[in-house]
């Protein structure tokens, strides 16, 4: 059965302040969690970082930003593999993240990675994703 | 670049000279796929491969995902390597990693298992996928790789 559902993502503009998008999208749950994909039904708003980028073209701001919070998600993934003698959840609460205008995404684990460790998971990140896409100060 | 065992996985900008005595395999820009080198699963496998692939002997990987064991597969000598996958986008990306690491003699199936017999399968979708649906592939010997938590682990289902 299709199922919809309101969407703001937690990586737009500046969600503190409501400067976020907020779609409806639809996802068919006779699929498997696993294999199932999220589609476009439309768009409440955009915010300020996605309508500069896209327009009027809400189909593709919610790409952009289905693949960016997918990015964002996936790193904490990468970075919890590469610490397997912490828990989960402290990597996940060390981490904090942000993106640009330009929707190029920095991110911190604060002082969990040690240089070494930084240098590893950036390589990581940068075959993952490609080189710039996620960049740690 | 990420070293595992016998490999380095580097990306397919990445012009570092290959170590000494380590194979390479080149990596286009995964996105969203699974299978990265950084994972426990992957890195199990590749490091179980060297002692399982023989010469000239045919490889499948179930649930390719990046493809990067096939690539590791024809690497170590493997001779036709077979890719099984269902996500529509690592389906588009196969053809890519084969091709930046010169493969030519390869399938891709647009499903879960191969249509024809192989020497060696590697299952690593999980746990339970693996011990359900492995036994059932037409393969001379089965590995499967398990989701231990913290690392993965390698285990001979034939």
């Amino acid at each position: 059965m299709k199922r919809q559902q309101r969407w703001t993502p937690d990586t737009c503009a500046n969600p503190a302040t409501n400067d976020a998008c907020i779609f409806i999208e639809e996802w068919d749950d006779a699929v498997d969690v696993y294999s199932r994909t999220h589609d476009f039904v439309m768009a409440e708003k955009l915010c300020s970082h996605h309508a500069a980028i896209h327009g009027n073209d809400h189909a593709a701001a919610f790409k952009a930003n289905y693949d960016e919070n997918r990015r964002k998600n996936k790193t904490c993934t990468v970075a919890i593999a590469l610490r397997p003698d912490l828990t989960p959840m402290q990597v996940f609460e060390a981490f904090t993240w942000s993106f640009d205008a330009q929707r190029n995404l920095t991110v911190s684990f604060g002082n969990l990675f040690n240089a070494q460790q930084k240098a590893q998971l950036q390589d990581a990140l940068d075959i993952q994703f490609g080189q710039g896409m996620v960049t740690m100060p | 670049m990420i070293e595992v065992g016998s490999f380095v996985i580097m990306g397919d900008w990445d012009d570092t000279p290959t170590p000494p005595g380590k194979l390479r395999i080149i990596v286009p820009p995964l996105g969203h796929l699974e299978g990265g080198g950084w994972s426990p699963f992957t890195q199990a496998a590749l490091l179980a491969l060297p002692a399982e692939i023989k010469k000239n002997k045919s490889f499948a990987e179930i649930g390719a995902g990046s493809g990067i064991l096939c690539v590791a597969a024809r690497l170590l000598g493997a001779g036709h390597v077979i890719a099984t996958e269902l996500d529509k986008d690592a389906l588009a990306y196969l053809p890519k990693i084969f091709a930046a690491n010169g493969m030519t003699d390869y399938e891709i199936i647009d499903g879960t298992f191969p249509t024809t017999g192989v020497d060696l399968a590697v299952c690593s979708i999980s746990t339970e996928f693996g011990q359900k649906h492995a036994p059932n592939v037409d393969a001379k010997r089965i590995l499967n790789v398990n989701d231990v938590r913290h690392g993965g682990e390698v285990i001979v289902i034939k």
